[in-house]
């Protein structure tokens, strides 16, 4: 599949603005803030300059307007619309420090943000050095070198850049630099510390090792009986069980009976007691959490069964000491032959008027009793259209939007499709109910 | 019994405390938490122990909420608040005399309100002292957090902020309980490789995670969210159980949604003459939640009068069946495990109380049900399971939150991004005055001081939280500028001219929590 490399547009931020200084005036120095008017914004009509403070209260009917919410609070609700009463007579904040320093800082499994700290004037001079007028930042996988994974042209006055990388897992650096007007060679400016994607999926390593940390025993304590046997960097669990190796022989790997017995029909049988949130959560207002989308373990455990198999294995522990499981047919970790599966789901959804219809390719659809709705496709080659249309209660008003995707792949070497659910099928309106 | 239920509650709210304002809107996040959650929790608990129920609760207790809670301005401030809620109850009690529906309301608040002042005067106005009683009897254990609850992963790019947020928050925890915290609430459920290193140092030994924190751990987790993980430096974390979360927290399947249980939006502040209504609003002309709210959820307009006895029969049938689907959660996992399995449930404490009102009759009523009507499951806390239980499978848990869509993305976005660059500078130059000033004099060693309460408050996720909910925004904002203004003035003074001591003591007076500060956890 082609790699979507999406880019967050920048938003005009407090930092962005330049400070009003002390002996400026707030409208002078909210003048000189503004960046360039666009031709557009040239064309509005001038905002007035002063608004007329009209108390609130002088604003109400004799009956006040009805409360907007319903059902339980939310948390740091004071009144059903924000207070705006705080004077805000501060000062700016200062809009950048001119340390140069590149932050990289991975959001979720498919987001980085990077934020660099340049002034006015550092950016200025970096732009009227650079070729295309603006800064250009890098991400690379791993460490910085190569080809870059992604590479951004910026806007003259950003300081940051919300990146769509779509990979978990995965280590990125970043560089922020521009290529020289006089040659078109590169220029560094800055590059950051390397940031890692969180996984978004179970582990495919199924060992399982386990340790016994007595509670009553600080780790300083702990850490002290290890000192001077094992390297000094080595994590707790690691080290205690080097010492207990050394001080009890072999460690019991093998011994059988007492151990613990977890066969792949536990494994399946457990998974179908705990679902996980597996895609998104959509905010909605009142609670945190709203809706789930559900995907069973058991999904991802079937694809890994037979390697279970070959887990079956059973541990003695002795307290104080730890064990691990290991293929009973030798004890080395598991090995296998390089391998990449891969594929791509889609998920449409939306909100409307809980009383309005919704179809989907002419086809209604049923929505959820707050007015959402979702749907969770297979996502195989091809193109896929879906057109959406919203019509109120009363019919008066109608919203459309054409949805449309295409998905092309392109596999280099051994390749396979990762199992997918098999309730699921490919988008159309034929599959929507 | 074959299993175990945790329960927690996450209690905090950032500091807010304006000595320069005679009231101030922000200070009923507190008023309201205290009113409506912490003193019925107190209520309920003081029932369980009167009854001599063996109950087990683990509750965090942040270092900015015990901070405010322990003020002795912000508790006189809630005096005048109670005062007047009891006030304002007794009027309403003269004025729905004649609605048959209102009145009984009214009159329920005006008893729940002195009740209310009743145990704040019985604990000696100290609510963390009355916490703590429960502790030392074994029935809770009470847990600490970030000290001021920062989003630890977005710090943990500088590694001295992240042991500052942990150490400050475990001595301040020190100073308020008298001995060591065993457990931590990570702010936001937010985990990332590296803060383990931390809890290890302050001899932390355990924490909660979102679900797939635990479920994407690396290798995978045998047992799933039914059993904590040790981390490779031997701290436990356990993983959310996502099915009793939706019960509660879901808002078309959650318990709190029910059209019995009283709304929270329909506040007498809104219905009201505003010349009646004025003397009890806490930021007039504005008006803002009074506490005094006459509706049920109803599920459509109009809405109608709240009926107690209703709303408690269907807290009841709801504790019932929270009861009952722990216990088929615990009897399945239970036949298919060969160690018996335990369910974490957090929650943010102010659900119980403020958000839900019908919350502690809730957890009252769970409690209650499940010591007496069943045998499958003990209520214990991930402590004590661990004293009990201390072999688990090796783990590294997954990063992971338990905002939206599970990572950091409510904190670190477009309407809050603009707050990191800021503390990016401010945490660097944090340590470096640290270290400038290996041997500071008394005045020096106070701004040292000051800068590091003041980073650490502009470091809240309380703050990027709010902007990105739209509930309070510029105040959120109010408060990182100043904060971090504040930051910047100290830098200046400890770097380029001299300590301003005049303008040191004010601030001093105003950002006052952690008096005790060790700003060298920056180094």
């Amino acid at each position: 599949m082609k790699s979507e490399k999406r880019t967050g547009k920048p938003k005009k931020s407090e930092a962005a603005s330049k400070p009003a200084s002390k002996t400026k005036s707030t409208a002078k120095a909210a003048a000189e803030a503004a960046p360039e008017p666009t031709p557009a914004e040239k064309k509005s009509p001038p905002r007035s300059r002063k608004k007329l403070a009209v108390p609130p209260i002088l604003l109400e009917n004799d009956n006040p307007p009805p409360s907007t919410g319903t059902g339980p609070g939310q948390r740091y609700m004071l009144a059903p619309t924000a207070p705006t009463h705080h004077e805000m007579a501060l000062p700016e904040l200062p809009e950048a420090y001119g340390t140069r320093r590149l932050l990289l800082a991975a959001r979720d499994p498919h987001w980085l943000y990077a934020s660099w700290d340049l002034t006015r004037e550092q950016l200025r001079e970096y732009n009227q050095l650079s070729r295309e007028g603006h800064l250009v930042l890098r991400v690379f996988l791993n460490e910085k070198g190569g080809q870059p994974f992604s590479e951004v042209h910026v806007h003259p006055e950003s300081r940051n850049w919300f990146l769509h990388v779509g990979r978990s897992e995965t280590r990125f650096v970043a560089e922020l630099g521009f290529y020289q007007k006089k040659n078109g060679t590169w220029e560094s400016i800055s590059i950051s510390r390397p940031t890692l994607t969180p996984p978004d999926t179970l582990s495919e390593e199924t060992s399982a090792e386990f340790a016994t940390i007595p509670g009553m025993i600080s780790f300083q304590e702990l850490l002290s009986t290890v000192q001077g046997a094992v390297n000094e960097n080595q994590p707790l669990v690691e080290a205690l069980r080097e010492v207990w190796s050394e001080e009890h022989g072999a460690f019991p790997d093998r011994a059988k009976g007492a151990g613990y017995h977890w066969t792949p029909e536990q494994a399946e049988a457990l998974s179908q007691l705990i679902s996980i949130d597996s895609m998104r959560r959509v905010w909605m207002g009142s609670l945190e959490i709203t809706e789930l989308i559900r995907r069973r373990l058991s999904e991802e455990t079937s694809s890994i069964a037979a390697q279970d198999m070959m887990k079956r294995a059973a541990q003695s522990l002795a307290l104080g000491g730890i064990s691990s499981i290991s293929s009973p047919f030798g004890g080395l970790p598991r090995r296998k032959s390089f391998w990449f599966n891969i594929n791509a789901e889609l998920i449409i959804y939306g909100a409307t008027e809980p009383d309005a219809s919704v179809t989907i390719g002419g086809r209604s659809i049923r929505l959820r009793p707050d007015g959402t709705f979702s749907y969770r496709f297979l996502f195989p080659d091809g193109d896929y259209e879906l057109p959406v249309i919203a019509t109120s209660a009363d019919g008066d008003d109608s919203r459309a939007a054409a949805l449309n995707f295409v998905r092309v792949t392109e596999y280099e070497g051994d390749v396979t499709p990762h199992p997918q659910d098999q309730q699921m099928k490919p988008p159309g309106p034929q599959n929507v109910s | 019994m074959p299993g175990y239920f945790a329960l927690v509650l996450h209690a905090h709210l950032p500091f807010v405390r304006h000595p320069e304002h005679p009231r101030f809107l922000e200070e009923n996040w507190l008023f309201e938490a205290i009113t409506e959650t912490y003193i019925p929790l107190l209520q309920v608990m003081d029932g369980w122990l009167r009854q001599g129920m063996d109950t087990r609760l683990t509750l965090t207790l942040t270092p900015p909420l015990c901070s405010m809670l322990l003020d002795p301005l912000l508790c006189d401030r809630y005096d005048r608040h109670i005062n007047e809620l009891v006030d304002l109850a007794e009027r309403e009690t003269h004025r729905t005399w004649w609605d048959p529906a209102l009145r009984p309301l009214s009159e329920m608040y005006l008893r729940r309100f002195e009740s209310v002042r009743e145990t704040w005067n019985h604990y000696g106005r100290n609510l963390v002292g009355g916490f703590r009683k429960f502790q030392e009897q074994g029935k809770l254990e009470i847990i600490t957090s970030a000290a001021t609850h920062a989003l630890l992963p977005l710090l943990a790019e500088h590694p001295p902020s992240l042991k500052a947020q942990i150490l400050v928050a475990r001595d301040h925890y020190r100073e308020c309980f008298g001995r060591d915290p065993r457990g931590i609430w990570l702010p936001e459920c937010a985990y990332v490789s590296g803060i383990e290193n931390v809890l290890q140092e302050a001899n932390i030994r355990w924490f909660i995670t979102e679900t797939h924190g635990v479920l994407h751990a690396r290798p995978r987790p045998r047992y799933g969210t039914f059993a904590p993980i040790f981390t490779p430096n031997g701290i436990a974390a356990f993983g959310r159980d996502l099915d009793s979360a939706k019960q509660v927290w879901s808002r078309n399947e959650g318990y709190p949604g029910d059209p019995a249980y009283r709304d929270f939006y329909r506040d007498i502040a809104f219905d009201l003459d505003y010349d009646y209504i004025k003397p009890w609003l806490p930021a007039p002309p504005q008006r803002s939640f009074t506490g005094i709210k006459y509706y049920r959820i109803t599920g459509s307009d109009p809405k109608e009068a709240y009926n107690r006895s209703v709303a408690l029969e269907t807290v009841d049938r709801h504790a019932a069946h929270f009861m009952t689907a722990r216990m088929e959660q615990l009897t399945a996992a239970s036949a298919i495990m060969e160690r018996p399995p335990i369910i974490v449930a957090p929650y943010d404490a102010e659900l119980f109380g403020h958000w839900w009102y019908e919350g502690p009759e809730f957890l009252d009523l769970f409690v209650r049900k499940t010591i007496y009507d069943q045998q499958i499951y003990s209520l214990t806390t991930p402590e004590e399971f661990l004293q009990r239980f201390p072999t688990h499978q090796v783990a590294t848990p997954s990063p992971s939150s338990w905002g939206e869509e599970g990572y950091w993305k409510v904190w670190l976005n477009e309407t809050n991004e603009w707050i990191y660059p800021h503390l990016g500078v401010a945490q660097e130059r944090m340590s470096e005055l640290v270290r400038r000033h290996p041997a500071p004099d008394p005045l020096t060693n106070r701004a040292l001081k000051q800068a590091g309460r003041e980073l650490l408050l502009a470091q809240s996720s309380d703050w990027p939280f709010i902007l990105r909910t739209g509930t309070s925004p510029d105040y959120a904002k109010k408060r990182v500028k100043e904060h971090l203004l504040r930051f910047i003035a100290l830098h200046e003074q400890l770097t380029n001219t001299k300590i301003d001591e005049s303008w040191l003591f004010q601030v001093e007076q105003i950002d006052n929590l952690f008096p005790n500060i060790n700003y060298r956890y920056w180094l």
